[in-house]
């Protein structure tokens, strides 16, 4: 279903696939497009693990252990780097969470 | 005659009459006709049929005194039945309004909030929200004391450790980032399954939570550890809890720092939950300063 998220400075239009921090795009590689959606869709609250493996990865993807984490590394020092006001929380054992930097 | 009144001197004579039956007893038996010599193992002047006689009124003393004394354990018993059953009662009837209390204020704050979430200026509205949280918070403690005082456990039912303790993590995790802390889930990977109450256990490590997030400092981790013993560890990085504190704040509105603004209903409501399954709850230090409560359970 195409729709726009939006999460502190980040829009994301899910139908054009594309995101934008402010009024700039925000270029990532389709993996982390998709962690990152699955992450706004439920802004604030704990995407557990497994959730966010069984959307990124098909059934015959062969998934390396480390794999979401590298991806979620990756996008969390991208959304810094491009000053983004949401972060993303690693709750081990838990899940990831997506805030936004005034709620923390 | 009021029932009291009636009930003592009623008390008061079945003391008398076994005190002289006891006496009376011990008169035939002991005193004047030793038992020895009235069964005749003994030689006297007395006949074999005024022995017997003796003996039978010895019995029938014996019988009645007995008699009496089941009667007054039994009157007594009655008694102290009736004292606790309308202790009972009462308190089942304090559980009762706290819960119906409770039950109807959950509705007006839920509308409260409601009302709030469409005001604009959230900067302004921000203390209202939090006051009406924290009261809605104390009226769930009240909601879920009532119903943890009579919890049951089913010989049937089990529950996961590892997947509670991730799913109460889930739940809170929100607020615990939103107080600038985290949480972590780490030891056991595969289910470790207690027999258990589902609502209850959830409850019980939802407050050790609030209360870990409470007394930890800005910035820490709290951790829940599950291990396979079974036991489940709630572990903060605040201040410790003193050995003199560790029995008093598991009892009913306890509250270490009033400031806080809880029900202190919270870890009664753990030590309540632990006691229902037979489980054991406790606190040591953590490692590097902090907290550690344990609620251990029984080994299968």
């Amino acid at each position: 279903m195409g729709l726009s998220l939006s999460v502190g400075n980040i829009t994301f239009d899910t139908t054009a696939r594309e995101v934008r921090i402010g009024k700039e795009l925000f270029k990532i590689s389709r993996k982390e497009m998709n962690v990152l959606e699955q992450l706004m869709r439920r802004a604030g609250k704990v995407v557990p693990k497994d959730v966010l493996e069984s959307k990124l990865y098909g059934f015959d993807d062969e998934v390396s252990h480390n794999s979401l984490e590298a991806h979620i590394s990756r996008l969390r020092k991208r959304l810094v780097q491009d000053g983004a006001s949401v972060a993303i929380h690693t709750l081990r054992g838990v899940g990831y969470l997506l805030a936004d930097g005034k709620d923390t | 005659m009021n029932p009291t009144r009636s009930n003592r001197v009623t008390k008061l004579a079945l003391q008398s009459l076994t005190v002289t039956l006891a006496l009376l007893i011990v008169w035939e038996f002991v005193i004047e006709y030793p038992l020895f010599d009235s069964l005749g193992w003994v030689q006297s002047g007395v006949s074999a049929p005024a022995r017997w006689g003796r003996v039978g009124v010895a019995m029938i003393s014996a019988a009645i005194a007995v008699s009496v004394l089941a009667a007054m354990s039994l009157s007594l018993m009655r008694e102290l039945k009736t004292k606790d059953e309308l202790m009972r009662q009462k308190e089942e009837e304090r559980t009762l309004f706290a819960a119906d209390m409770a039950h109807e204020l959950r509705t007006p704050l839920a509308m409260m909030r409601a009302h709030l979430d469409l005001l604009d200026n959230p900067e302004a509205i921000s203390p209202l929200v939090d006051d009406v949280n924290r009261v809605t918070r104390i009226v769930e403690q009240v909601l879920t004391k009532s119903q943890i005082e009579n919890i049951e456990i089913h010989p049937g039912e089990q529950v996961d450790l590892v997947k509670l303790s991730s799913s109460v993590a889930a739940y809170l995790a929100p607020l615990i980032i939103r107080e600038g802390r985290s949480i972590e889930v780490i030891g056991a990977q595969n289910p470790v399954l207690v027999n258990g109450n589902a609502f209850g256990l959830e409850q019980a490590l939802r407050n050790l939570l609030e209360n870990a997030m409470k007394y930890s400092a800005r910035g820490s981790t709290i951790t829940i550890e599950v291990d396979e013993t079974p036991a489940l560890r709630v572990i903060d990085r605040g201040r410790g809890i003193p050995m003199a504190d560790r029995e008093r704040i598991f009892e009913r509105f306890h509250r270490a720092d009033r400031r806080t603004g809880g029900s202190g209903l919270g870890l009664y409501i753990v030590r309540r939950v632990a006691e229902a399954h037979n489980a054991k709850v406790s606190i040591e230090d953590a490692p590097g300063g902090g907290a550690v409560f344990v609620l251990r359970f029984l080994k299968k």
